[in-house]
């Protein structure tokens, strides 16, 4: 058998199934919709799949615009594939990475910090152990983790005085006039008197104080840790885990379902969904041509 | 009382945003979608739109012509065994070179570009109206884009069921009882023997269920006559008032004078 031949058999035999799989479909959808004629299920599985297979662009010619499917459709588009889908797809990864980026810039002010606070016996520099972000700058400051300034040096020099914790300009970190020792921005927080400016950053119960909170301060304990820790041969990574077999492995992501497809599968492979990322940015071409970070020999 | 009962409507009536649904089958992801419209609060009715009334059948005509076309060419048979070895390699066939598209999502957009243009759309309603199945057409449009270099063997097979969705849609925007795959055209609307069978089953075990069980043995009699928030007294007066007039329809029936 010829190339040719072999290649139209072969389609011959998918399209066979795939016209399987649609009658399927239908009885599927029938099974569970009962009451209903088959011929309005199908129209509908249909009316569904002109949305993924056009993009939306042609939903009109289709008629699906006529029925309240696109309206639906469209409030997924606005709705769940901006806020909830996309959202929980980019946002959290648009959150990491400038919470990364200023979260490290910010964290960098309080490298020599830490391992002097460590030096001086402080458990931690950063407010809390996760609880309040918060930490203090080598000016005296207490900044969040973006670097910006929650308190600043005057102020809370003026609002420290006879609250037991001063500033040693030598080494930059707030000690305990008591124990002598280093303390952490919480407890310099703690000891102030809030004035009516005081201004509460990260507060808990809101997204940013709450995003701030698992993310910012676990990146920057980890890069603490790691700062305090010697250097070990494993490698850590900050703020997240160990290394282990999860990390090792290739990067995975998941069909609805909750099967593993992985990410050669998706570069190969067509995705059809309201939670299929290209869809839902509307971008349906650069996931395959986008470049690729060449990797050092 | 009336805006209570609007309010719990228009509650009831709320339709609630898609969940997301991510497959690999288009056909999953449209019918789970579908399932999830419903789920959300819309009806059947709202996501296919209007009716536009009964269907126009496809009409099977005979074309002496096409016939003879068809005949002539598997008459003039295949190629010989390493026939393509012997083509010049400078100038290789468009399937043989590198694909136009090597990414899905963009051949599909070419595809269904070429399969929505005016002209095409035309072709495609005449073909259906034809008695054409809808396999065969995505086949010679995919195989077609195929010899023609722009997709490879692999993405065609992945292309065939957005391709096939594409003209059922065509089809059914022109309310065409068409076919999908030979001569099925009412095949989504005839009852599945299968269903039959499972319906008569389900039914049958029921009716055995009921003419094994004894509900009357359960009863309290006592208590029946006695509880009134049972059976108010007022009614159970009655029926023993009335109970001599009763008759059973099996019981004997009085002879007509």
């Amino acid at each position: 058998m010829g190339f040719l031949s072999k290649v139209f058999k072969g389609i011959k035999k998918v399209v066979k199934g795939v016209a399987k799989v649609i009658k399927k479909t239908v009885k599927g959808v029938a099974k569970v919709v009962k009451k209903v004629a088959k011929s309005k299920i199908f129209k509908a599985v249909l009316a569904a799949a002109a949305i993924y297979v056009t993009g939306g662009a042609a939903l009109s010619s289709f008629g699906v615009t006529t029925g309240k499917l696109g309206a639906w459709a469209a409030k997924a588009s606005s709705g769940v594939f901006s806020s909830g889908v996309a959202g929980a797809i980019a946002s959290p990864f648009k959150v990491l990475g400038t919470g990364l980026g200023k979260g490290a810039r910010a964290i960098t002010d309080f490298t020599g910090i830490t391992e002097k606070g460590a030096q001086l016996g402080a458990d931690s520099l950063l407010a809390g152990g996760g609880e309040n972000a918060t930490m203090i700058a080598d000016d005296g400051r207490i900044v969040d983790v973006y670097g910006n300034t929650v308190k600043s040096a005057t102020e809370v020099a003026e609002a420290a005085s006879g609250s037991g914790v001063i500033f040693d300009p030598v080494n930059n970190v707030y000690v305990s006039e008591a124990t002598g020792k280093a303390v952490d921005a919480a407890t310099v927080q703690g000891s102030l008197t809030k004035g009516s400016g005081w201004k509460d950053y990260l507060a808990r119960g809101t997204i940013a104080g709450d995003v701030v909170r698992n993310v910012g301060s676990q990146v920057a304990t980890g890069y603490v840790m790691d700062k305090i820790n010697p250097p070990f041969e494993e490698g850590r990574m900050a703020g997240l885990s160990l290394e282990g077999e999860g990390q090792l492995g290739p990067f995975t992501v998941y069909y609805g379902d909750g099967k593993p497809l992985s990410i050669a599968e998706a570069y190969g492979q067509l995705l059809y969904g309201t939670g299929d990322p290209m869809y839902n940015q509307g971008n349906t071409t650069n996931l395959y041509t986008q470049d690729i970070a060449p990797a050092a020999a | 009382m009336e805006e209570q009962k609007q309010t719990s409507n228009s509650k009831q009536r709320q339709v609630l945003p898609p969940r997301p649904i991510v497959s690999s089958s288009l056909s999953d992801a449209a019918g789970q979608t579908v399932l999830d419209a419903l789920d959300s609060g819309l009806t059947i009715d709202d996501i296919i739109g209007e009716d536009k009334g009964p269907k126009i059948r496809p009409r099977q005509r005979e074309d002496q012509e096409a016939l003879d076309q068809m005949v002539e060419r598997t008459g003039r048979g295949g190629p010989v065994s390493g026939q393509s070895l012997t083509s010049d390699p400078d100038q290789p066939k468009p399937w043989e070179t590198p694909p136009t598209f090597t990414n899905p999502r963009e051949a599909l957009k070419h595809i269904s570009t070429l399969i929505l243009q005016p002209k095409a759309i035309e072709g495609t309603i005449g073909a259906l109206l034809n008695g054409a199945s809808v396999t065969d057409i995505a086949t010679s449009v995919l195989y077609a884009s195929f010899t023609e270099g722009d997709i490879t063997p692999d993405m065609m097979l992945m292309l065939v069921e957005p391709t096939m969705y594409l003209i059922m849609n065509i089809g059914e925007e022109a309310n065409i009882q068409y076919n999908i795959d030979k001569d099925d055209m009412d095949e989504i609307d005839e009852e599945d023997p299968e269903e039959i069978n499972e319906k008569i089953n389900e039914f049958k075990s029921v009716f055995e269920d009921i003419k094994n069980s004894d509900p009357v043995k359960n009863v309290n009699k006592e208590k029946l006559e006695t509880d009134p928030n049972i059976l108010p007294q007022s009614i159970l007066a009655k029926v023993k008032e009335k109970a001599p007039e009763i008759q059973s329809i099996l019981g004997r029936q009085q002879e007509q004078a």
